[in-house]
């Protein structure tokens, strides 16, 4: 018996090994075809970095496309941006690319590359996203509980208007409300971030703008799995055997209901951490949130695709977290 | 060049605020007696709509990063508030040809690092900016120095850029002198060494971080916390007027309303509101006093299409006399604009020389309808529903209301309908260069306050900035003979005889001189506004003094 049941526990520990092997290698031709795909898409919208209201003079764009290799066949281009070669003029030299980790110059901070760009924003983005998730966890789920558990009555009614709140309402009114009511008329709060490495508080509005949507999200699918476990076998087989309320719902539904909430915890976490536009925008968060939409009106393509790709992949590895994780929250499910 | 645009989502932002009319929190507080008063640090608080995104003074070009390079470098000469060139770096002698400039390099100026500025760092700095390998946007500003477009246009992998540059007409005979031969006579080529392109520099110099950056200005870059803040203090070695300010911080904010609450909540001494806000702004007791109002030297403008040899702007003349005549500018500004600027009738700026106030066509209704029948009969067009006619414009900021005030304008003396076309600002421009709409928006501002750099590049026949293909001979001999008069009445006198015969073909609608509505706390004095600024007061921010205040 001891035997048969070590094998197992290796064969078990194999199979999610070569899952996750699997699943790794399953990135790369995702990231091919996103990174194809955004940068076809963003050669073939009209203008390019050096449309101007005042026009340049036709020497300098053609120095400026010479320069930054734009003046190179579009695949050239690809491929260099790829690496680690690269091709300039019909020779190929080494190295560049994001295959030798150089993400390319910024058309818009001529002087910065956006390695530099993204090393000054990400931990801060980041950060901010992680704390906003946590808010999301600690709030989303209790009010999803008391939501379900009181179905149909107050609680229910409460939770559920807050949710939807928070659903509907544009980040970008939330953000302009909070700011309206706490810092400019009661003044209690910093109506930016800009002092957030001295003055912790500054944080605050940016992180309850952020997390309100999550929060919701995190209420609705808690409210719902609750509510599907509430009419389970097991549950009602638990109420006939007499255990106790609170022991059934921590053990047999929250456990239970948690499964499809944790599938959306990845996809969230991932559009947390990689950062809000309109919240970086308007609580001047020094992040890099804000460059997605000024990146693609000022056509800076490395910065585009650099976007592009670290969105890309925060959300497949992610996912793959949240597979992983399935198997020692749910022991139904085995990995093949 | 320094047009900001504002982004969609602000816009909406603006109208919730005002839908709150949320009012400033500060304290009245009881105001000391100035004698007793203490000593308030002298530190100015001002936005930036982005991170600059370059410190390099060859390279930069937009209001962002010009608005920090004007307190840490400094010019060979510069301007008062009132535009006259003044010294700057130097003093300055212009040959009786009008041919060659030498500037003299005043004592006593040294960098922020100790290193006296030479002369031989301008000449350096004048060749960087031209060389094609720098890649500067803005390098044709020297097209008119001996050997600056050969050099401008060359390309690096097959022309020899050495020599070119050796040819180039810039020389420093000796550390205080420096020399620069124009091709052609140039009074205003002068205005040219005030700009942050020309200021001195250095081979060792980098740009890219605070640390070793190395200025020449009042001021010397001390911080550069990217996408978050830039923090200027006194440059020590400076040799000029002696500076007022101990700070100036210049916070990333890159929402205007974001930068407007934060003006509220008293983080910033200087903003400029979205237009959105200005009713709210002059109707609330506390913020009102604190407007600036301002012009500068810009232009917003509806041009007509004259590229395509079939439209019917460029077949008729009367139709565009038409719908220029039909334009109340005055409504227009009150109802589109806000009531904010001057209305504009004419291409060349006030407070330039060669301003000429309404040459262009007044607004009249009658003269338009009967315009209008001309030009239905010039096309051969039976009435006004056969006219299919195009607007374009660039969303995402104010145009909208603008263009269907036009739109109704026109609508109501023609009984015409226009079919507005928005498109975001990249393939709005790239659509303007390849195939124009029949009327499209643009805007221009100043590089210097000359009228070449109005009439020549908006209208000038092949200019590169002449988005209408608008073209007429005897204007543009007029203004190839005043680029070449050393005088600048004679140039004038050409100029404004160019324009009115420009203004007679109504090639475009001018609609509202450049102006500003800026917020300045009352404590911020002595900030010398120009109409060169983009936001009111940067050139002068280190003579700036706080007063003393709750």
């Amino acid at each position: 018996m001891a035997v048969e049941k070590q094998t197992a526990e290796q064969q078990g520990e194999v199979d999610v090994l070569s899952y996750v092997v699997r699943r790794m290698l399953w990135i790369i031709p995702v990231l091919f075809f996103v990174s194809v795909i955004t940068f076809s898409l963003m050669h073939t919208v009209p203008g390019g970095p050096w449309s101007r209201e005042k026009k340049l003079p036709e020497a300098t764009v053609r120095l400026l496309n010479d320069k930054y290799g734009l003046d190179e066949p579009i695949v050239a281009q690809y491929l260099n941006w790829v690496g680690p070669l690269h091709i300039e003029d019909g020779s190929v030299a080494c190295c560049g690319g994001i295959l030798a980790g150089d993400l390319g110059p910024s058309y818009k901070y001529i002087d910065r590359s956006v390695n530099q760009i993204i090393g000054d924003g990400i931990l801060t983005t980041m950060q901010l996203g992680l704390m906003a998730f946590l808010v999301s966890v600690a709030i989303g789920l209790p009010l999803g509980i008391i939501a379900a558990l009181g179905h149909n009555k107050l609680p229910d009614y409460a939770a559920t208007f807050v949710s939807v709140l928070g659903i509907s309402t544009p980040t970008f009114v939330s953000s302009m409300l909070l700011i309206v009511v706490f810092g400019v008329v009661l003044g209690w709060l910093p109506v930016n971030a800009l002092k957030w490495d001295t003055d912790p508080t500054a944080w605050i509005l940016p992180i309850i703008a952020l997390s309100l949507f999550p929060i919701a999200q995190v209420a609705r699918y808690t409210r719902a799995s609750m509510l599907e476990v509430t009419r389970r076998d097991y549950v009602r087989t638990a109420h006939s055997k007499g255990i106790g309320q609170r022991t059934i719902v921590i053990v047999h539904m929250v456990r239970n209901a948690l499964i499809p909430v944790v599938t959306i915890l990845g996809p969230v976490l991932a559009f947390l951490i990689t950062g809000s536009f309109i919240i970086e925008y308007i609580f001047s968060v020094p992040g890099i949130g804000r460059e997605y939409v000024s990146s693609i009106t000022q056509r800076d393509y490395g910065l585009i695709m650099a976007l592009s790709m670290f969105y890309a992949v925060t959300i497949a590895v992610l996912n793959l977290v949240v597979d992983v994780l399935y198997a020692y929250i749910d022991p139904r499910i085995r990995y093949s | 060049m320094w047009f900001k645009k504002t982004m969609g989502v602000s816009m909406a932002l603006m109208l919730l605020l005002a839908a709150c009319q949320a009012s400033a929190s500060v304290s009245p507080g009881e105001s000391a007696p100035a004698s007793e008063a203490p000593a308030v640090p002298q530190v100015l608080r001002t936005a930036l709509g982005t991170e600059p995104p370059s410190l390099d003074p060859n390279v930069a070009t937009d209001s962002e990063s010009i608005q920090v390079l004007r307190s840490i470098t400094y010019p060979l000469v510069y301007f008062d508030v009132e535009l006259n060139v003044v010294d700057g770096l130097a003093t300055y002698e212009i040959s009786d040809d009008g041919q060659t400039i030498t500037f003299t390099l005043k004592e006593g100026y040294a960098y922020s690092d100790g290193q006296p500025i030479v002369a031989g760092d301008f000449a350096y700095s004048w060749r960087r900016l031209m060389d094609p390998r720098t890649a500067s946007e803005y390098s044709y500003v020297l097209d008119y120095v001996v050997g600056g477009v050969e050099l401008r246009n060359a390309d690096p992998d097959v022309d020899d850029i050495d020599a070119l540059v050796d040819a180039f007409g810039v020389e420093a005979p000796d550390d205080s002198t420096f020399i620069v031969h124009l091709a052609q006579p140039a009074a205003f080529f002068v205005y040219v060494a005030t700009m942050w392109l020309t200021v001195p520099l250095r081979e060792d110099m980098v740009f890219t971080e605070a640390e070793g950056y190395i200025s020449s200005g009042p001021m010397m870059l001390t911080e550069w916390n990217h996408n978050a803040n830039v923090v200027l203090e006194p440059n020590p070695n400076w040799g000029g007027e002696p500076v007022n300010l101990e700070r100036i911080e210049m916070a990333v904010i890159a929402d205007q309303a974001a930068a407007l609450a934060a003006y509220e909540a008293g983080d910033i001494d200087i903003t400029a509101p979205p237009a959105a806000e200005i009713a709210r702004i002059e109707d609330d007791p506390e913020l009102a006093p604190d407007v600036f109002r301002g012009n500068n030297l810009g232009i917003e403008y509806y041009a007509f299409d004259m590229k395509d040899p079939n439209g019917p702007f460029t077949r008729s003349a009367n139709l565009r006399r038409a719908f220029h005549e039909a334009v109340d500018k005055d409504s227009m500004l009150q109802v589109a604009f806000g009531g904010v600027g001057l209305v504009a009738n004419s291409v060349v700026p006030p407070g330039m020389p060669g301003h000429q106030d309404d040459v262009f066509l007044p607004f009249d209704l009658e003269q338009a309808q009967a315009d209008f029948a001309a030009g239905l009969e010039d096309l051969g067009l039976a009435s006004a529903a056969d006219l299919h006619l195009q607007i374009g414009y660039n969303t995402g900021s104010t145009h909208e209301s603008r263009v269907e005030f036009l739109q109704q304008q026109w609508r109501d003396a023609f009984g015409v309908e226009i079919e507005p076309v928005g498109m975001e600002f990249g393939t709005y421009l790239d659509r303007l260069s390849s195939d124009p709409f029949d009327i499209f928006r643009l805007g221009w501002s100043a590089d210097f306050p000359h009228p070449q750099n109005f009439l020549n590049d908006l209208l000038g026949c092949g200019s590169g900035n002449n988005n209408s293909g608008y073209c007429n001979e005897e204007a543009q001999e007029l203004m190839a003979q005043a680029a070449v008069s050393p005088a600048l009445e004679d140039q004038v006198a050409l100029y404004n005889q160019a324009q009115e015969l420009i203004m007679a073909d109504s090639p475009m609608m001018t609609m509202r001189w450049g102006s500003f509505f800026t917020l300045v706390k009352p404590w911020v004095q002595n900030l010398g506004i120009t109409p060169l600024d983009s936001d009111a007061g940067e050139h002068f921010y280190a003579w700036t003094v706080i007063a003393p205040h709750d």
